[in-house]
């Protein structure tokens, strides 16, 4: 399968894309030849060739080439590259848990119907995930607000909030999936042949599972990604946040900036300044667009190679 | 139609104990604690609070006209570009294809800001508003937040029906059709889009489902007053009541489209028999 | 008198894939007369149901007419637009296909279905589509028009579907069918029930019915003349006596020996692949090909169809006239 997968252009295509854009987020101060602390220090004011004042963040592209800075002057270029690396290792981390939790569940009893998260996956139809994310990590924000906890622990339950909301529905699609490959005329075979259970599991079952658990991890870290958007937006940040005032004395805009770099991050702390600086908002949901194509692309490769298997 | 009564009950029974657990689980998983603070049949948005009833009603309707006219426009629309993608070349066909796959990896949040930004930023060079980009006092908007919900929908209409299409496009009665001296674009219309329509009802759940999480992220980005919002603002209870109003109708419309398709699919497997 | 109704000469019909080209039809001609069932015999892959879909230019977009002409009627098919095409296929030429099962829209009920060529065509006015939509259910032999008129295809069985078709053949009246296969997916025991209708019609109607088949027996029984195909050739044509009784084309012959003769029960059957071509030769001259197989190759030697008798062809090879037969 893997081999078969080097033949599509379009999967090659999307996972150097990705990987080239991890190895540059992790090497960009060499690469670039910056300053790291530099790049991404706050910028106060903007001042010209003899030392005045130009401007006050945020600074346009124009200003600050290449995309322009946020509220604090940092430059949004330098942020969404570093941002890069935690972004894509935060959504993979936690696709692959989620299918390994929810495989992991399935297997312990797998003619189970799991009537309790059935009823879940029913009621999850109706409410779109980012609101479900929100109502836990809203509590889980309240709680921390009230009974101080430390920062690992915060982004541990942080982490397991984001995989258990994946968990459900993946479950059922696995003892769907697993029913239906223990339905096919083979497996009787295979019994009727008087094999035990684990042989048939370990020899038929997951072989098969395996080709759809590649595609089915792709795309969970596509909705990982897009829960991620969508959590920013909302500003629940990843890594937590803390809470800066801006704004002059009369007028105090409390804003919440986040305290890992991740895109999702850097969308939610910009999102109250959309329409004064729409590139702020825009470079990292464009990263994001590029990343999530990145991935179809993938997956087009993968279901590509499926129906070739097929026929 | 062979809906039952009986089956739709039982799921609806499910659907609640979901709700129920939904609600409860946060309360606790971290202490029930944090939402004594707030009466119960109330929301609050900003740091006011709001009484639910009655103003969820009025949402609610405001909502689901968004939602309804997107799709409804979404489907149109994917049904007459799916018609004239036809008519085109082969190639252009596949570019066509691969424009979708292309467009279909937008996030909805992206297509969102960008429509947004795009109208402020049409408003501010040329003085032309196309539309109103956010709720002015007791005046909701309507035309911004359809056109932009029913634009990734009409995307993946338009590509499942291109698929369908092509499938469809081969079967022998279209040959038929011609041996008996129909046109192409009569079979076109009144064959393969009839069956193509048919086929469309097995995607409902999919399309309903990431409509809804799209019309959330609507609402909240051009700060409609919709019953998502509503939805994102409750705890407990009044939380429960709101997402059961979402889930009553939209499972009723799930439940009698389900029985439909599983009668069609049964028939088949008698004739494969 | 030349009273053809259809004729076909020296058709050539190619496909086009990633550039490379298949000949699928090398060079067939022939005439179908007023009145006649003309038997087009061979296997599958020889190119039948390829100069069947020529005829009424539905191939394949990658397919391709490269030469030859097509006359119907004294009128040439091959230069008519599509729109005077259109005219052509359903009302005067129609065409039963192979495929019964898939053959017809799973989603609309069968007496619509039937009737849409009438429509189409204008030929019969809106209000009495479903007297006729029932008037040919029962010439098709249903007992029931007007419970199968409100039918969908899933609820109809294979046979039943083959007679729809039928019915939506024969409903502009046309004067020539070309039934393509019409038997293969059907039981043994519709077959010939099947086959009678389309014989009726044609003998109430005075029309010609194009009959392709692999089927020996079947030619036997309906057919008044037969061309036997073979590799996008047809090697042989003669009246449906002399076939039989004379076959000398060593495909021909191999034909007919793989039907199984209760006479002689004792004797193994034989396949195609049992009977060796190769020295073979009839007055000198060696047929072609000269040997069975599917490659195109063994056509490369130009050949030719050769009056042997009066009325009855063969194809030998051009050029090689003298053949060494041993013994």
């Amino acid at each position: 399968m893997m081999i078969k997968l080097l033949k599509q252009p379009q999967a090659i295509i999307g996972f150097l894309f990705i990987t080239s854009l991890l190895a540059f987020s992790f090497y960009w101060p060499n690469l670039l030849d910056v300053n790291k602390t530099e790049a991404l220090k706050l910028q106060d004011f903007l001042y010209d060739d003899e030392g005045r004042i130009i401007d006050a963040p945020p600074y346009t592209p124009s200003q600050v080439p290449p995309l322009g800075s946020d509220m604090f002057g940092k430059h949004i270029f330098y942020q969404v590259i570093d941002g890069a690396k935690y972004t894509i290792l935060i959504a993979l981390g936690i696709a692959l848990f989620r299918i390994l939790f929810s495989v992991g569940i399935t297997l312990i009893n797998p003619k189970s119907n799991f009537s309790f998260l059935n009823d879940i996956v029913q009621a999850t139809l109706y409410i779109p995930t980012a609101i479900l994310t929100f109502i836990f990590m809203n509590s889980l924000i309240v709680k921390q607000s009230m009974e101080p906890m430390s920062a690992l622990k915060f982004i541990i339950i942080q982490c397991l909030i984001l995989i258990g909301v994946g968990i459900p529905p993946l479950i059922s699609t696995f003892s769907n999936e697993i029913k239906a490959i223990l339905n096919k005329d083979y497996i009787t075979n295979t019994f009727a042949l008087g094999s035990n259970k684990v042989y048939v599991y370990y020899k038929h079952v997951l072989p098969e599972l395996s080709t759809k658990l590649v595609l089915l991890y792709a795309q969970q870290v596509v909705q990982t990604l897009i829960l991620m958007a969508h959590l920013g937006v909302l500003a629940i940040f990843i890594g937590g946040s803390a809470i800066v005032v801006l704004g002059d004395i009369f007028a105090p805009m409390p804003v919440a900036i986040p305290l890992a770099g991740e895109w999702a991050g850097i969308i939610g702390m910009n999102f109250a300044k959309i329409k004064a600086a729409p590139w702020t908002i825009i470079t990292p949901l464009t990263c994001f667009a590029l990343l999530i194509f990145a991935l179809n692309l993938i997956i087009q490769g993968i279901q590509n190679c499926l129906e070739t298997n097929k026929s | 139609m062979n809906f039952s009564f009986r089956s739709y009950l039982k799921r609806l029974r499910s659907i609640i104990f979901g709700i129920l657990i939904i609600g409860i689980m946060p309360a606790l998983l971290f202490g029930t604690n944090t939402q004594v603070e707030q009466n119960v049949w109330e929301y609050s948005i900003k740091n006011f609070k709001y009484p639910l009833f009655p103003d969820v009603f009025e949402k609610y309707q405001y909502s689901m006209t968004i939602f309804f006219g997107a799709l409804l426009i979404g489907l149109t629309a994917a049904l007459i570009l799916t018609f004239f993608t036809t008519l085109l070349p082969r190639f252009l066909q596949r570019v066509v294809y691969g424009l979708l796959t292309f467009f279909e990896s937008l996030p909805d949040l992206f297509i969102v800001v960008i429509l947004q930004f795009g109208i402020i930023y049409i408003y501010r060079s040329s003085g032309v508003l196309i539309a109103n980009v956010t709720n002015v006092y007791n005046n909701p908007i309507y035309l911004l937040p359809i056109l932009t919900l029913s634009i990734l929908p009409t995307i993946q209409l338009f590509k499942i029906a291109l698929l369908l299409m092509k499938d469809e496009q081969h079967k022998p009665y279209v040959t038929v059709g011609r041996a008996i001296g129909l046109s192409r674009s009569y079979i076109t219309i009144v064959h393969v889009f009839r069956n193509i329509l048919t086929s469309l009802v097995q995607y409902y759940k999919t399309i309903f489902v990431f409509m809804l999480s799209n019309l959330f992220i609507v609402e909240y980005v051009f700060n409609l007053n919709g019953i998502m919002n509503i939805l994102l603002n409750t705890k407990g209870v009044a939380f429960m009541v709101t997402a059961l109003m979402i889930a009553i109708p939209f499972s009723l419309l799930f439940e009698i489209a389900e029985s439909n398709t599983i009668k069609g699919n049964r028939q088949e497997g008698v004739e494969a028999a | 008198m030349n009273q053809h109704s259809l004729q076909i000469k020296n058709l050539r019909v190619s496909f086009h894939k990633n550039k490379e080209r298949t000949t699928a039809v090398s060079d067939v001609s022939l005439q179908i007369e007023k009145g006649q069932t003309v038997a087009l015999i061979g296997e599958s892959g020889s190119g039948k149901s390829i100069t069947s879909l020529s005829i009424l230019q539905l191939l394949p977009p990658n397919g391709e007419i490269e030469k030859g002409t097509i006359t119907f009627n004294g009128k040439e098919l091959l230069k008519m637009t599509e729109k005077e095409m259109r005219k052509i296929r359903g009302n005067e030429i129609s065409m039963i296909f192979q495929d019964a099962i898939a053959s017809l829209n799973p989603g609309m009920k069968v007496g619509v279905q039937i009737t849409e060529g009438l429509k189409y065509h204008k030929l019969v006015p809106k209000e009495e589509l479903k007297t006729e939509a029932l008037q040919l259910l029962e010439q098709v032999g249903f007992k029931n028009p007007a419970q199968v008129y409100n039918q969908y295809p899933d609820q109809l069985s294979g046979g039943m579907k083959q007679r729809i078709l039928i019915a939506m053949a024969i409903s502009c009246k046309p004067k020539l069918i070309i039934a393509d296969e019409p038997t293969t997916s059907l039981d043994v025991t519709i077959q010939r029930q099947v086959l009678d209708l389309i014989d009726h019609y044609k003998t109430d109607l005075d029309a010609s019915v194009l009959l392709i088949t692999h089927d020996f027996g079947v030619v036997a029984e309906y057919a008044d003349w037969v061309y036997v195909m073979l590799g996008g050739h047809i090697v042989e044509s003669a009246d449906v006596y002399t076939t039989f009784r004379n076959p000398l084309h060593p495909y021909t012959k191999a034909l007919i020996g793989s039907i199984p003769n209760p006479e002689n029960g004792q004797e193994r059957l034989k396949s195609i692949q049992d009977y060796t071509f190769e020295d073979t030769g009839y007055e000198g001259r060696k047929f072609a090909p000269a040997t069975y197989t599917y490659e195109s190759s063994s056509f490369d030697a130009p050949s030719s169809l050769v009056e042997v008798e009066p009325m009855h062809y063969v194809r030998f090879y051009e050029d090689e006239r003298k053949v060494v037969t041993i013994g």
